[in-house]
């Protein structure tokens, strides 16, 4: 029920005996084929689309709104790399349309001609690696293990499934100023940055 | 404390500075133009801010994965058609992308806008069997009516500049109102209102009317019954001025304008509360066992009394409170109250 891409297909209809399991065979490798393309591709479609949308719900959305067209209309037949070209374009138009729908709201949104420059950077840095992006998140994972409860606490009220208001809830609970809460979140990401280009470095 | 070294790398980078506060929704509007002249200046500062946009990427996937769900369903009935033994199974299909939260939390109806889910499909399959071969066989469908566009999203209205538009499909069958519209209700609304479900809603101005002739799933018309009963649910949300009277009915249109004849098999009206908030709507429609009608709504003198058994029903939604009062219609579902007719 979204953006008019429809929550369902078109009913399928078998009409004989048998095609239900060819069907769902299928179905199987598609679903099987997505669900591994996706998997390579979503890191740059959130971050492409967060050069048009700030991070929170309203990003969320857009990422699976992205993934609900890649899933009905995304070239599974085409590689990997055909499927991430036709996720960006997608996750373009949708970004360039949910910022047209929130303009004039109070989010911070970067100009259009400087979001697209933005996004085309993001793109031209990623390409799908079979295993980069596991790598990646597992180094990150160990690295917040790392932090102290109350830094990890931090960073989980920012990028976990609290409310928008987490931080400036907290802020207000531990009598804080919600600027040093930020300056605070920024340093950790510094060092969860540096510590994952460690963790990633093959040893001297 | 933390294992990780304290000290405050590129804390000296302008653009670091100002695009952690940018992903942070804390950027000032000084800081804002500084930050987009960098940006359109200077292509090493886009290459690390993409940097910068990746690895928040990462996080978001360190903290909460996003994980895919495949869902899938079979209902196998069993019964007999002319005589015959005939078998339908419906196979039902969804894929879930997401954090689990929001997998986990979008089993209601209403959070389907917030969920993702990716697609669902229905894969019927109907095998009769007699004398040793199979005969496609569909039951139980023949006589549910299967409401087109109930939930409005078959229209995209993303690239449309206003946000609404006068051609609601399906909805506009036999009559058209200039009243009502199609409309991304959060945008037009500027955010006061959001959809029951997905973007877009019916918007019902006073005097407004909804129509849409009764199909099954198939295509087949639905048609008047003696003892049919049938149950119209969904959500609406009203606005303006009070009271806010909704004029619901099951028609035969036998004539369309302009000499418009139309008999109503049966209706319910609902004064509906003015406060704001979706309300759940449940209307029971019973056709009763005679079916001899006069024409309830009519732009010529003639008034012949007739018998609407067998005749193709229409759904009608009216607005009929104040001229000023506003409807909005989300998510309707029409479905037999009961035993399927006959």
């Amino acid at each position: 029920m979204a953006h008019s891409l429809s929550l369902t297909n078109s009913p399928d209809r078998l009409l004989a005996a048998g095609g239900e399991n060819a069907l769902a065979g299928q179905d199987a490798d598609r679903v099987r084929r997505f669900s591994e393309y996706w998997q390579l591709s979503q890191r740059s479609v959130r971050a492409y689309l967060a050069s048009f949308v700030p991070d929170g719900s309203l990003l969320d959305d857009c990422v699976q709104e992205v993934a609900l067209v890649a899933w009905k209309k995304g070239p599974l037949e085409e590689g990997d790399q055909a499927f991430l070209h036709h996720a960006l374009a997608c996750a373009r138009h949708i970004g360039m349309a949910a910022r047209r729908k929130f303009h004039g709201s109070r989010l911070q949104l970067l100009a259009p001609d400087v979001a697209e420059s933005l996004a085309d950077a993001v793109a031209a840095q990623e390409r799908p690696a079979s295993s980069e992006p596991t790598d990646r998140v597992e180094a990150l994972r160990h690295c917040i293990g790392k932090l102290s409860p109350d830094q990890q606490e931090l960073i989980r009220m920012r990028y976990g499934d609290e409310s928008a208001n987490a931080l400036s809830e907290e802020a207000k609970r531990a009598g804080k100023n919600l600027l040093t809460l930020y300056k605070r979140l920024e340093r950790l990401r510094s060092l969860l940055r540096e510590c994952v280009t460690r963790q990633l470095s093959p040893p001297a | 404390m933390s294992d990780l070294p304290v000290q405050h790398p590129g804390a000296d980078d302008e653009v670091a500075e100002l695009f952690a506060r940018f992903i942070d929704q804390q950027l000032d509007e000084a800081g804002h133009q500084r930050l987009e002249e960098l940006l359109r200046q200077d292509p090493a500062a886009r290459e690390r801010c993409a940097q910068r946009l990746l690895f928040e990427s990462d996080l978001k996937d360190a903290i909460q994965p996003s994980e895919l769900e495949w869902l899938e369903t079979r209902r196998v009935v069993m019964a007999r058609r002319d005589g015959r033994p005939a078998m339908e199974i419906q196979r039902s299909q969804e894929l879930r992308v997401g954090p689990r939260g929001r997998i986990e939390g979008s089993t209601t109806t209403k959070k389907k806008r917030r969920l993702f889910v990716v697609t669902g499909g229905i894969a019927a399959v109907a095998l009769g069997i007699a004398a040793g071969f199979f005969v496609p066989r569909m039951i139980h469908t023949r006589g549910v009516p299967l409401l087109r566009n109930a939930g409005f999203e078959t229209t995209d209205l993303s690239l449309n500049p206003t946000g609404n538009t006068s051609a609601l499909i399906d909805w506009q069958d036999y009559f058209t109102s200039g009243d009502v519209d199609l409309c991304e209700i959060a945008r037009v609304s500027q955010g006061k209102i959001y959809a029951k479900s997905g973007r877009n809603v019916a918007r019902m101005k006073g005097g407004a009317y909804l129509t849409q002739r009764l199909r099954d799933k198939n295509g087949n018309p639905i048609t008047a019954r003696p003892g049919a009963r049938y149950l119209l649910t969904g959500w609406v949300y009203t606005e303006g001025p009070p009271p806010h009277i909704l004029r619901t009915a099951l028609r035969v249109v036998a004539s369309s304008r302009p000499a418009m004849i139309q008999y109503e098999a049966v209706h319910q009206q609902l004064t509906l509360s003015p406060d704001p908030g979706w309300q759940p709507l449940h209307i029971e429609f019973d056709l009763g066992e005679n079916l001899e009608r006069t024409p309830s709504d009519t732009m010529v003198d003639l008034r012949p009394v007739l018998n609407l058994k067998d005749r193709e029903l229409t759904l009608s939604i009216d607005s009929r409170g104040n001229p000023a009062s506003v409807f909005y219609l989300d998510d309707l579902a029409l479905e037999v109250n009961g035993e399927v007719p006959r």
